[in-house]
């Protein structure tokens, strides 16, 4: 297994329907107006103008990595993680470090089309955007299975800075381990990830791990959005 | 039904025209632009059709995103009808004949880049009668102070998405406040909350852009 790879993704690996950005956007099939549904098709159909996914992994072996009862290392890297991040990585003997991003272009895109009145198509283009990048996600975190899997490892779930009490501010610990421009994602002194459209994550490998739900019930973070 | 109130619900339906498809129920029905235009030619002076046609289509779609009973495709068609009525009222506006209520400068913090709720909140003000001033994103303090200076007694609204760049909202509260202690400053953003307004001396926080405009409207009435 590489420690470090960077996975070519072909566009059409990463399917949207327009059921997916119907319920991002808070409607359903029932309520959602005929003249959105028509702008999401007609964006959909040209998505691959605009998407364009990387996405990639760096491996560190167990003894880089250190998972304590709230705190992970990975070499001299300390991630003040908290419990709720280390729980889900328990058993874990290796780390991950993931990278995927759904590309610039979409979010020129979408800033274009608002900055030329067209709100509503600029939204819809974002939305697009956000289901790209965690698909791309998704399709990275399949292929790293597919190949641990082989040698009789599994997968936790991935955990990024940001969730689960974890500040996000230490995204920049996370990107000290990556490759400088690792699949044409770096960060800004802000821990904005550029492209926006990017997502970081930290992933548990094992034979004795699973990925369990996430755990919201003991979060204190009332207004984080995965609860939605 | 009188003119002002089919109008109303146009723009709260999001019928942009007539010969717009949305909603499909008010197929081939007169939509914004035809009900303000007939509005205006019947006499009705421009400022009662833009505060007792258009703002009121805009508020009920407002407050039915605040109670979750609309979401944000549904502001935004309806923004689209309120522009294509808009346009109709530029002259009124640019003559003076019709007043904004005020001014509201936004801007997404220094450090952050996210721009979409920011722009939602701008159309809600816009669509309740407020000039507004959108400065976008990464935007530092000097940029806000230097649009305070140049629209007087205007409000200020700081946009946040990380708890990184929230940080940046505290420096920039602070030295708006400093050098302009009577500017109202409101903030607003996912990670944001009441409770971090009171601590970096903000006036208020707002999870959504309609009661942050019935505030506002409230002081400023």
């Amino acid at each position: 297994m590489e420690s470090i790879k960077q996975i070519q993704i072909p566009v059409d690996s990463i399917k949207i329907a327009p059921e997916d950005v119907i319920q991002f956007l808070g409607c359903n099939k029932s309520n959602c107006p005929e003249s959105l549904l028509e702008i999401i098709q007609q964006e959909l159909k040209i998505y691959g103008d605009f998407i364009k996914p990387t996405g990639g992994y760096v491996i560190f072996t167990d003894h880089d990595v250190i998972i304590d009862s709230d705190y992970i290392s990975i070499g001299n890297i300390i991630f003040n993680s908290g419990t709720i991040i280390t729980s889900q990585l328990v058993g874990s003997e290796m780390l991950g470090a993931l990278v995927v991003s759904a590309g610039p272009l979409v979010t020129e895109r979408s800033q274009k089309l608002i900055q030329a009145g067209s709100q509503l198509e600029g939204y819809i283009v974002d939305a697009i955007g956000s289901l790209a990048v965690e698909k791309t996600a998704d399709f990275v975190q399949s292929y790293l299975e597919d190949q641990i899997y082989q040698i009789g490892l599994k997968l936790t779930n991935s955990l990024s800075p940001g969730y689960c009490g974890w500040d996000v501010s230490e995204q920049f610990k996370l990107f000290s381990l990556l490759p400088d421009n690792f699949c044409g994602v770096r960060i800004n002194e802000s821990c904005l990830m550029i492209p926006i459209k990017s997502i970081s994550a930290i992933i548990g490998i094992g034979r004795n791990v699973e990925k369990v739900p996430y755990p919201c019930s003991s979060c204190s973070i009332d207004i984080c959005h995965k609860r939605k | 039904m009188e003119i002002l109130e089919k109008l109303a619900i146009a723009i709260e339906r999001g019928k942009i025209d007539r010969e717009s498809p949305h909603p499909p129920d008010m197929k081939n029905q007169e939509g914004a632009y035809e009900l303000t235009k007939s509005a205006l030619d019947n006499g009705i002076p421009a400022q009662i059709v833009l505060s007792e046609g258009l703002i009121p289509g805009m508020k009920a779609i407002g407050l039915k995103f605040a109670r979750n009973e609309a979401f944000i495709p549904d502001i935004l068609i309806s923004a689209r009808a309120m522009n294509k009525a808009t346009e109709l009222l530029k002259p009124y506006f640019l003559s003076g004949e019709i007043e904004t209520k005020g001014v509201l400068v936004i801007g997404t913090v220094q450090g952050d880049l996210h721009d979409i709720g920011k722009k939602i909140v701008g159309m809600i003000f816009e669509g309740g009668g407020w000039k507004v001033i959108d400065l976008g994103v990464d935007v530092p303090s000097s940029k806000f102070m230097e649009a305070i200076q140049q629209n007087p007694g205007c409000v200020v609204g700081l946009s946040a998405l990380l708890t990184t760049t929230m940080r940046n909202m505290q420096t920039s509260t602070a030295e708006i406040k400093s050098a302009f202690p009577d500017t109202m400053v409101i903030i607003g953003g996912a990670p944001v909350t009441s409770e971090f307004a009171q601590i970096i001396g903000a006036d208020a926080y707002f999870a959504d852009p309609q009661n942050a405009l019935e505030f506002l409207n409230s002081k400023f009435s």
